[in-house]
């Protein structure tokens, strides 16, 4: 009885902790859905766009940026041109992406700071592997246990 | 994040360095958790990152881990709790080397939302490590096989698991 007492408690802190952090901390990192959900109040705003953002377009001092199925135009400025110039020429079709910049009209966002990810995709399948593999080696180590006792 | 490679290696050298033998497979789980709890529906739902942030850090890892351990048996709990939230841990120790655009790791959440990073590599950088990390991996559990063949270490029945109780949960 103790067990299921203290395992409530457990879970109830911990949806505390995460209805706490859902309803403050929105404000700091943003997702191109909430800037889609309120175009004309964000103008101006500074954002971070981190989470699984995917370039799917881009040009000479433009990009088309995609984020869990809603996509936002994002500016290179003149001030990071030749940067852009450069890695343009090694982007990868729906390289990862995080940036920070400001909201401007359309909406669309101003890039400040950015930063490609190269060979994202390749991480994420290999920590899928990873993972097989810790499978395996918690099976063996779990049987060998048993065999033991 | 580095990638769970890294993680997994990393938490398997610690537990075969670690020369009493305390650290089980939980200590693999634990290391490994942090992400299992936060990735899959950030890459997927990237709306749900301010749901699952708490997840990733030590108040709620440490919460996480009295949650896994209250559904194992009592006779294991403690050494299950001390194992998964030192693998966890870890987990969070190598992740604050990381840089990232708008900062990631809070680590003093929910008391304050201040990002703490040492800003040293970026998270895809440990990629270029990848080989060093498939043959230490290999490389300590062929040690571990042969160790254990040749009577090295023979490991007690149970060897993380405490006393014997009544009261099983």
């Amino acid at each position: 009885m103790k067990t299921w007492i203290l395992l409530l408690i457990a879970l109830a802190a911990l949806a505390a902790l995460s209805t706490y952090s859902a309803m403050v901390g929105p404000g700091r990192v943003d997702t191109v859905r909430e800037l889609m959900r309120q175009p004309g109040q964000v103008i101006g705003q500074q954002v971070a766009l981190e989470s699984n953002v995917r370039v799917v377009s881009h040009d000479a001092d433009t990009l088309l940026l995609r984020q869990g199925g809603e996509q936002i135009r994002a500016r290179i400025p003149v001030r990071l041109k030749s940067r852009w110039d450069e890695d343009r020429a090694e982007i990868e079709p729906r390289e990862f992406i995080s940036l920070r910049g400001r909201v401007i009209a359309g909406p669309a966002i101003e890039i400040e700071e950015y930063h490609l990810h190269k060979d994202r995709s390749f991480k994420i399948w290999l920590s899928l592997a990873s993972l097989l593999v810790l499978v395996a080696v918690v099976i063996l180590e779990w049987w060998q246990e048993r065999s033991r006792a | 994040m580095p990638d769970l490679l890294t993680h997994l290696v990393t938490a398997y050298g610690a537990r075969e360095i670690e020369a009493r033998r305390r650290l089980s497979y939980w200590f693999l789980i634990g290391a490994v958790l942090p992400d299992i709890l936060t990735r899959p529906t950030t890459i997927v739902l990237p709306w749900t990152f301010w749901i699952t942030m708490p997840f990733h850090t030590p108040i709620g890892l440490l919460l996480i881990c009295v949650v896994i351990s209250l559904l194992v048996t009592r006779r294991v709990r403690s050494g299950v709790f001390f194992n998964v939230l030192l693998g966890a841990y870890l987990h969070v120790g190598l992740d604050v080397f990381q840089e990232h655009i708008a900062g990631s790791y809070y680590l003093f959440f929910p008391f304050s939302w201040k990002s703490f990073e040492v800003d040293l590599m970026w998270p895809e950088d440990s990629l270029y490590l990848m080989p060093l990390w498939v043959i230490l991996g290999i490389f300590f559990l062929v040690r571990r096989v042969y160790l254990e063949r040749h009577g090295a270490r023979k490991l007690p029945p149970n060897h993380h698991e405490g006393p014997r109780t009544s009261e099983e949960f």
